[in-house]
């Protein structure tokens, strides 16, 4: 690649978006027409383009304005963002604090690394609600006959996602489905589904901001999941991983915990 | 519009709710499409446009009328995400969930659909600063002086990030078509 070339290409984006003068258009132009390299840069830059207009159509946005109203009008509501503005170093330090403490926390429930078994998904939400924890499996059939007033969760999203077992939960007396899905990437999904009724289930903790301050979401992101997905109604949320979790061996090591802990 | 917008901006800096209807009457799209582009889920964009109307009404007394009402607004929504972003760096984007098909006819193919979710993965595994010039431009279809008063950089450096997001995005590209 010569200097000519480097300095055509810093214009080729430009060039595809008219935003060149007429001066260097021809430039751009002239250089094209006899560099053997240059316009496949060209041809790359105007796939991801075209492709990105592609995927121009969006869902249509929520009608919000009745819950902002509410929260404009409630004086003393915390609903301020403050962009991060803290010296980097800060955020270092902070970081390597909290690895620290997050080790030392988690020393003890260290699970099989060798096979990436992580035997203890049960007790941080456990751990989060002390008492009055029932689990046990149960089959898409039963759900239905308990009428938890609501269906199991299915992704909407493509591929086909397959159901691998469903958990009961009994948290603080209400109902919790708790789904375990791989999809075709052997991607693991996790989702806790509950009604926008029972999500007292998680006690007072009704945002997710209170659920992270309490650190549930904390511990299943560190530990499990890449991401931790709340509904709009912050009734459900979804936990997702990329690892290739032996989800038999977590059920089996949650359900040892729940007996554990009713012993 | 603008003449109506500083009355009604007016009126906000007083404090008047009800005036501020009028601004997410007229934004509430360009927000939430700014929100949905950058964020990992459907319902997370959700979250940060609702997030973004209360910072806006705080905030909106800052406004002083230099730029576009619009160019100031899209700064604000550009920023807020990014930090958003920044905030939650070990989260992975929930590909799958954010698949959202260009229309669901009977014409439409398999393969296009396919192709989209591609796109869709690869996009979203960008960084996330240059997701946003991508988002201003190749989305929301702003001019280069537009996007450098929002990213408050020089429009020439709009176009160097611009090659480089989509040379990345083409790479990406690339990559998966070769692996299906």
């Amino acid at each position: 690649m010569t200097n000519d070339c480097r300095a055509i290409r810093t214009n080729l984006s430009a060039y595809l978006d008219q935003e060149l003068t007429p001066e260097r258009v021809a430039r751009v132009e002239e250089h094209l027409r006899h560099c053997p390299t240059c316009p496949q840069e060209l041809d790359d830059l105007e796939i991801a383009r075209r492709a990105l207009h592609e995927i121009r159509a969006m869902p249509e946005g929520p009608e919000q304005w009745q819950h902002i109203y509410a929260k404009l009008q409630t004086p003393g509501r915390t609903w301020s963002w403050k962009p991060s503005l803290r010296p980097r170093w800060l955020a270092v330090a902070a970081s390597v604090v909290l690895v620290i403490l997050t080790s030392i926390f988690f020393w003890p429930l260290t699970g099989d690394r060798k096979t990436g078994v992580e035997p203890y998904l049960g007790l941080y939400l456990l751990a989060a609600n002390a008492s009055d924890v029932l689990s046990s499996e149960i089959s898409a059939d039963q759900v239905e006959a308990l009428n938890v007033n609501f269906p199991v969760y299915t992704p909407s999203a493509v591929g086909s996602w397959k159901r691998e077992r469903i958990y009961l939960h009994k948290l603080h007396g209400q109902p919790v489905l708790q789904v375990f899905y791989t999809n075709a990437a052997g991607q693991n999904y996790c989702v806790f589904q509950q009604s926008a009724q029972h999500f007292v289930d998680f006690g007072d903790r009704t945002t997710k901001e209170e659920l992270v301050q309490n650190n549930i979401c904390t511990k299943l992101s560190a530990r499990h999941f890449d991401l931790i997905s709340w509904s709009l109604d912050k009734t459900r949320f979804a936990a997702v991983s990329t690892q290739h979790l032996d989800l038999k061996g977590i059920a089996a090591d949650w359900m040892a915990q729940v007996v554990r802990g009713q012993d | 519009m603008e003449h109506i917008l500083g009355e009604v901006i007016e009126r906000c800096r007083r404090g008047d709710v009800d005036a501020f209807e009028v601004i997410y009457r007229q934004y509430r799209d360009i927000v939430f499409r700014i929100c949905y582009r950058m964020a990992d889920s459907e319902d997370e964009a959700a979250d940060w446009s609702q997030e973004v109307f209360m910072h806006l009404f705080r905030k909106i007394g800052s406004f002083n009328g230099k730029a576009k009402f619009s160019t100031w607004l899209y700064r604000l929504v550009t920023n807020y995400c990014l930090d958003r972003i920044k905030t939650r760096k070990t989260e992975m984007p929930l590909e799958a969930a954010r698949y959202h098909p260009a229309g669901e006819g009977p014409a439409e193919t398999l393969f296009k659909r396919e192709r989209q979710h591609i796109i869709h993965q690869a996009f979203e595994h960008l960084d996330p600063g240059l997701r946003s010039v991508l988002v201003l431009k190749d989305m929301e279809g702003l001019s280069y002086t537009e996007i450098s008063q929002i990213l408050g950089i020089p429009e020439g450096s709009v176009g160097s990030r611009l090659n480089e997001a989509r040379k990345r995005l083409a790479k990406k590209l690339r990559a998966v078509s070769h692996e299906i």
